[in-house]
């Protein structure tokens, strides 16, 4: 599948690298200054798409040669031999034109290095080797899989696929040989490290993937095969073809995982890409993961307090088996990249904020939606208590209240937490970053996205109940069917309204303090005895954009200024209300000067 | 000589070998034929309507099938037109099939096949199309039938 999507990613990759190489025009790497992009662009191409034809005619090779060896000794087929020749005569012809060409194409390539070795660290040929190495890996790791599947299942003859062990060795040796390419050459400029680093994130996700979710299925199998359930789980055998692609997942994303995790992005601790690997990735799936499986565990044990339960406890209890290895390992991926990420914090440069302020909104965001539920399920039962009071009609059946006070009770004590620790840890941000964190998009993104679905769901609610009404009225409905036919619409307006009204009140104080006016960008050169960079953060959070810091030379006594937030505050207000759009501004112990200049 | 060049010429050869190895291997393999399991087991009922299909000779794998009256066929012809489509050489792929277990209950039986379709495609599309077909068999007379699939899709 990886490989048919190569086909129709080619036309992108050409949009990719004319685009990287046009932006890296302006950074060119040392002794690439006078090397024809577009020559680059067509020769990496080439060599790519050769190559894959290659791989794909010795794919078919081998494939041939396995059926003939192995398969053909214990299967009994019928229409071999036509099959075999059709096979062969597609494998020759992809090897026989892929593999003179990508020699051609290769072997040029080298003998522009060898010519000229600065052509070793061109972008072109960096985002090459990542995109073979990347493709390569992601069909080799499902493709080995099911070969080790096929061996844990006891490797039965008649269910041997030679395409899979065929696709194994090809890609392996692909992946290999562009991975010594790369380790021999390294990625000495920021462009081919940017480039390096996309492989080396996708195979960590994907490594950790595959061991969270091989880890969760085989703690699942195995407490399912406890003695203790009796015969709650039919035919709950321990091996099975579950157990079996559990461990193989724990095993290939394990090692996965630890290569490109511990290995290779070991030291990679300044990349932006890294805080989106941790946020985004490791930090949201896992927290995402705990909430839904703590949630069901919540709902279950209360669904089954309140006694709403018919079925035995062996039975009613068989979702601790998922949901208590899906908390444990959720907790553990969230808590480890979080102290990681927090470590880290310490050393990096503060392009890592965009980041986290996207998972502390992303937190609010789950908690927010998580405590909404619960209040909308929370509503809606005493809403159906109101109705059943008045309504004369129908009898409802008793307990028919505790299914859904399990789940909104579960949904609130999940969310709320969340939410109260997170919104409370993002008004500290508003009140210490100030500008910066109310003009941030993240936040920005938040509110209106908050604001809009709470708007949209009072007035979707709102004209359920006038259609309703109208309805009922013209129709002579009784009041209590008018009531039940508005529930839901009840629920959402009175659960939508104080969020709508909260976060507007918060949207209206940001912008109030300049978070959406636009401002007027200046060219600043702060010049100061600033060793641990503090004055020019601050004055950087205030004013909304970056600064330039030169360094005081200082004597020995010289301490840092010490200016007070107002200090700063009023030093902003000074800068901006300036008529220049060039200001040096010097700050020597108490003084500060703001001197506009321009350049010739 | 350069590591990268010796690691190219390597390659090739082993490239070369590979190539001349897998063509030699396939025509010295044998003809491909297949040895005959008895007739009156499910799997050898299977196997020769199998093997009539694949050499185009239809006419001697209709007797393998049992049709009910819903089928509404009642002759070769009737089969042809209706579950078959009349065959047409330059139209069908290059197919072959894997006979996996055999299941026997009283007078029914289920073999599972693997047919396998040669479909080139896209230059990196995998040109086989696999598919697990599971044969019905029912036994009369001391003889096995096929009564499902009747359609021989797999050859387009």
């Amino acid at each position: 599948m990886i490989l048919s999507l190569a086909t129709l990613l080619i036309p992108v990759l050409i949009i990719i690298a004319i685009v990287m190489a046009v932006r890296s025009k302006s950074s060119p790497v040392p002794g690439m200054e006078g090397v024809s992009i577009a020559r680059h662009v067509w020769l990496y191409l080439l060599t790519l798409i050769s190559l894959g034809i290659l791989a794909a005619g010795i794919g078919q090779l081998l494939t041939l040669l396995f059926d003939v060896t192995i398969r053909s000794s214990y299967i009994s087929s019928i229409g071999n031999r036509p099959f075999d020749l059709e096979r062969l005569a597609l494998g020759l012809a992809m090897t026989l034109i892929g593999g003179p060409l990508w020699f051609l194409f290769w072997n040029s390539a080298r003998r522009r290095i060898i010519q000229n070795p600065a052509e070793s660290n061109s972008i072109i040929r960096k985002l090459y080797l990542s995109l073979v190495m990347l493709i390569a890996a992601l069909t080799f790791l499902p493709t080995l899989s099911s070969v080790f599947q096929w061996l844990l299942s006891g490797a039965r003859a008649e269910s041997f696929s030679s395409s899979n062990l065929a696709i194994v060795i090809v890609t392996g040796i692909i992946w290999l040989f562009h991975w010594h390419i790369s380790k021999h050459e390294g990625f000495l400029f920021p462009a081919a490290r940017t480039v390096q680093r996309w492989y080396i994130y996708i195979l960590s996700g994907f490594g950790l993937v595959w061991l969270a979710s091989g880890t969760i299925v085989f703690v699942t199998v195995a407490a399912e095969s406890l003695p203790f359930w009796k015969d709650s789980f039919i035919g709950s055998s321990f091996w099975n073809d579950a157990a079996i692609t559990a461990i193989t997942q724990i095993v290939l994303g394990g090692a996965t995982w630890y290569f490109h995790w511990f290995r290779m992005a070991k030291t990679d601790v300044e990349s932006a890409l890294r805080q989106v690997y941790f946020y985004l990735l490791a930090i949201t799936g896992g927290a995402v993961l705990t909430l839904v499986a703590a949630t069901f565990f919540l709902y279950e044990t209360l669904y089954w307090i309140f006694g709403a339960a018919n079925v035995s406890a062996g039975e009613h209890f068989q979702f601790l088996c998922w949901t208590v290895p899906s908390i444990l390992v959720g907790t553990a991926i969230w808590l480890y990249h979080r102290a990681l990420a927090q470590e880290e914090a310490g050393r990096a440069e503060e392009r890592r904020e965009s980041a986290r302020r996207v998972y502390i909104y992303l937190m609010n965001f789950l908690g927010l939606g998580t405590s909404i539920a619960g209040v909308v399920m929370l509503f809606g039962i005493v809403l159906e208590f109101i109705i059943n009071a008045l309504s004369t009609s129908l009898t409802p059946s008793p307990g028919w209240w505790r299914d859904q006070l399990a789940i909104s009770l579960a949904l609130l004590l999940v969310g709320l937490p969340l939410l109260l620790y997170y919104w409370n840890t993002a008004l500290k941000r508003a009140r210490n970053e100030a500008l910066a964190e109310w003009r941030s998009l993240a936040r920005r993104i938040f509110l209106y996205t908050t604001i809009g679905i709470a708007i949209i769901a009072l007035t979707a609610g709102l004209v359920n109940i006038v259609y309703q009404v109208i309805s009922g009225a013209l129709d002579s409905t009784s009041s209590v069917e008018i009531l039940r036919d508005s529930r839901w619409s009840l629920q959402a307006i009175l659960a939508a309204a104080p969020v709508l009204i909260y976060f507007w009140q918060v949207l209206k104080s940001d912008q109030r303090l300049g978070s959406e006016t636009a401002i007027v960008q200046k060219e600043v050169t702060l010049l100061a005895f600033d060793p641990k960079r503090t004055l020019a953060q601050a004055l950087q959070k205030q004013l909304g954009y970056k600064i330039r810091l030169l360094h005081l030379e200082a004597g020995p006594n010289e301490t840092a200024p010490q200016l007070t937030d107002e200090g700063v505050a009023l030093l902003s207000l000074d800068i901006q209300s300036s008529q220049s759009d060039k200001l040096m501004v010097v700050v020597t112990g108490e003084d500060t000067q703001i001197l506009p200049y321009h350049t010739d | 000589m350069e590591t990268s060049s010796k690691a190219l010429i390597v390659f090739g050869i082993i490239l070369a070998v590979l190539v001349a190895g897998v063509t030699a291997l396939v025509f010295l393999a044998g003809n491909g034929e297949v040895s005959l399991l008895p007739e009156d087991s499910p799997e050898g009922t299977v196997q020769r309507y199998l093997i009539a299909i694949n050499e185009n000779r239809y006419q001697d794998a209709y007797p393998y099938l049992k049709f009910s009256p819903d089928d509404r066929i009642e002759s070769y012809e009737d089969w042809l037109r209706m579950s078959v489509g009349w065959p047409d050489p330059y139209h069908q792929r290059t197919w072959k099939a894997s006979l996996g277990e055999t299941e026997i209950t009283a007078n029914k039986a289920a073999v599972g096949v693997v047919i396998d379709t040669f479909r080139p495609g896209g230059i990196f599309e995998d040109p086989v199309n696999s598919q697990n077909v599971l044969f019905s068999l029912q036994q009369e007379s001391g003889r096995w039938f096929i009564t499902s699939p009747l359609y021989i899709y797999w050859i387009y």
